[in-house]
């Protein structure tokens, strides 16, 4: 099994992000749970989402404790919860920071290698789009599913949304799967 | 499992519960928002715009507006339908005993969420445990595919037996939750569940005037809630038909005493422990049985019995299944001054030789783990009740 936890701030579309990527491993042929949890919601919380890939069904209901996988969509939350709680010795994690890597580690409390910097923010043309590249990137470093379920998975979740949303959001996922 | 991966989908069983309702034909939904039922609502009002769905859609001022319409509207001879947690279901009460005492085929999802005071909106089963004595069938989902289908079992057995029936789903746990899911089409629902007909006198028609909800005297009053009490208890027998149905037809699979629609057994036959539980936590109590009996002696190996209807409740089941065995009851909610809902209903079940562990877990969406479990599991059995 793998486990996933996505750290974020309320407002950021997190939840999406989380929905989306579980929707992609699920498709690209595991099986697949993905669930947020909430503080008190307001904008600008921290929010936690969580997902579970798999080859069997997946039962357990439980918060994750000892993620396989940390993703950071935001440096900012550095200074505000320890995201690298619970990491195990191999756990990646990955960060959204235009801040060099060597720079952030100091600030994490894991070691070096395991930390996978990406400028999100700088392959993609709005602020918005950030959440989109990181979760192709994410996909494709992690090997959690094709580029073409990404695209599908975006796709089918932004599906109320204006055409022109769902367009730059499958660029944006596209580029960050490219890794660039 | 003749339902493969393509006919599931990712959804929560908010997405699950708002797509099976509006694909069982029904008349009138009637509610009110509060949170974590809210996306089940918002989820109906949407689906109402697809130009197959003709149900109406009453966004109620109150909860217990929401309920007091669809009591109306199952008077009227509807198929109706609302939902609410918490707060908002102790808002309902006073009508949710009328619907009871009035025979009345209404189908309520209850997102299970802890009690005020203090404030909180996760979950817990406090709120559904308030309607016990309603005169109401009350179901509990593992996941977001069972809860779709107990809301069609729902329907299909309120009519038939006259009796209003709750389906509870945990908060956030489910209800926000992504999950795969298999959720019948409408036509295929409509084979298990044909459109609504009532029997003529069991509603208001001006062309057949009947009266209803009148006052009825000392002498006769009781024999109502005899009847009521009556309809409840003899409601097992069907409950098992229907749900053996409904297993063959989406499943393929026939229903067995270890499996159907009151209980599920999971583990051992052999085991010496049994836990007890009721929702989504089965979920997480089976991987945690899974792990135990790997690395545990077949001599101390543990199972689950899970309870899928709190009313009626499996009396003959609980006290076959367990006997011989220690009993780890694991409740989500509380009664103040005696034992806990789900513990009195196990103790009244079985002998009173049985060793009993109460156990009280996840209150206001305390977080339940499988090492959680483990440590149920390793409990002795004592007066105190043992908080997770």
């Amino acid at each position: 099994m793998i486990e996933i936890r996505i750290h974020g701030l309320g407002g950021q579309g997190v939840v999406t992000m989380t929905e989306i990527l579980a929707l992609a491993g699920y498709r690209s042929g595991r099986e697949a749970q993905s669930f947020p949890v909430f503080g008190p919601e307001r904008t600008g919380a921290p929010v936690t989402g969580f997902i579970r890939l798999d080859d069997q069904p997946i039962r357990v209901r439980s918060q994750i404790y000892e993620p396989d996988i940390i993703v950071v969509t935001d440096d900012k939350l550095l200074a505000k919860i320890d995201v690298a709680q619970g990491a195990k010795p191999n756990t990646r994690l990955i960060i959204a920071s235009a801040v060099p890597c060597s720079e952030l580690a100091q600030k994490i409390k894991l070691k070096t290698k395991h930390i996978i910097c990406f400028n999100a923010g700088a392959i993609v043309a709005d602020r918005r789009l950030a959440n989109s590249a990181l979760l192709g990137f994410v996909a494709k470093t992690m090997k959690l599913a094709s580029l073409a379920d990404c695209r599908r998975a975006v796709k089918e979740k932004l599906k109320d949304k204006d055409a022109q949303i769902i367009k730059a959001n499958i660029e944006a996922v596209t580029k960050g799967y490219a890794g660039k | 499992m003749p339902v493969n991966k393509n006919d599931k989908q990712l959804l929560n069983a908010s997405e699950a519960i708002a797509l099976v309702i509006s694909r069982l034909d029904v008349g009138v939904v009637s509610a009110y928002p509060i949170t974590p039922q809210t996306k089940i609502v918002e989820g109906l009002a949407r689906l109402q715009s697809d130009k197959n769905n003709k149900y109406e859609f009453v966004r109620a001022e109150s909860e217990y507006a929401a309920a007091s319409i669809a009591l109306g509207a199952s008077a009227g001879g509807a198929r109706a339908y609302t939902a609410t947690s918490s707060q908002g279901l102790l808002f309902m009460l006073e009508v949710l005993y009328n619907i009871g005492g009035l025979r009345l085929p209404v189908v309520m999802t209850c997102a299970n969420r802890a009690i005020s005071a203090p404030l909180n909106i996760w979950n817990d089963h406090q709120d559904a445990f308030a309607m016990r004595d309603a005169g109401w069938l009350m179901f509990f989902a593992e996941s977001a595919e069972e809860a779709a289908a107990q809301h069609i079992l729902a329907y299909k057995l309120a009519e038939k037996l006259q009796l209003p029936a709750n389906v509870n789903v945990d908060g956030f746990i489910l209800t926000h939750t992504s999950e795969p899911a298999f959720i019948p089409t409408a036509a295929q629902i409509k084979k298990f569940l044909p459109k609504f007909k009532p029997a003529s006198a069991t509603h208001l028609n001006i062309k057949h005037p009947v009266s209803i909800g009148h006052l009825v005297l000392p002498k006769d009053y009781q024999s109502f809630r005899q009847n009521l009490n009556e309809a409840l208890a003899d409601s097992a027998t069907v409950i098992n038909r229907e749900y053996a149905l409904y297993q063959k037809m989406f499943y393929k699979q026939p229903a067995s005493d270890l499996d159907n629609g009151l209980i599920e057994y999971y583990g051992p036959s052999s085991a010496k422990t049994v836990i007890i539980a009721m929702g989504s936590v089965s979920g997480t109590i089976k991987t945690a049985l899974d792990e135990y009996n790997r690395r545990t002696l077949h001599l101390k190996k543990a199972a689950l019995l899970r309870i899928k209807t709190f009313r009626p409740f499996p009396i003959e089941a609980v006290k076959q299944l367990t006997a011989g065995k220690k009993i780890v009851i694991l409740n989500k909610g509380l009664s103040p001054g005696s034992l806990p809902p789900l513990s009195l209903e196990v103790a009244s079940s079985v002998s009173p030789k049985t060793e009993l562990v109460h156990a009280v877990g996840g209150l206001g969406g305390r977080d339940i783990t499988p090492d959680g479990i483990i440590k149920l599991l390793n409990l002795k059995s004592k007066e105190k009740i043992f908080f997770l």
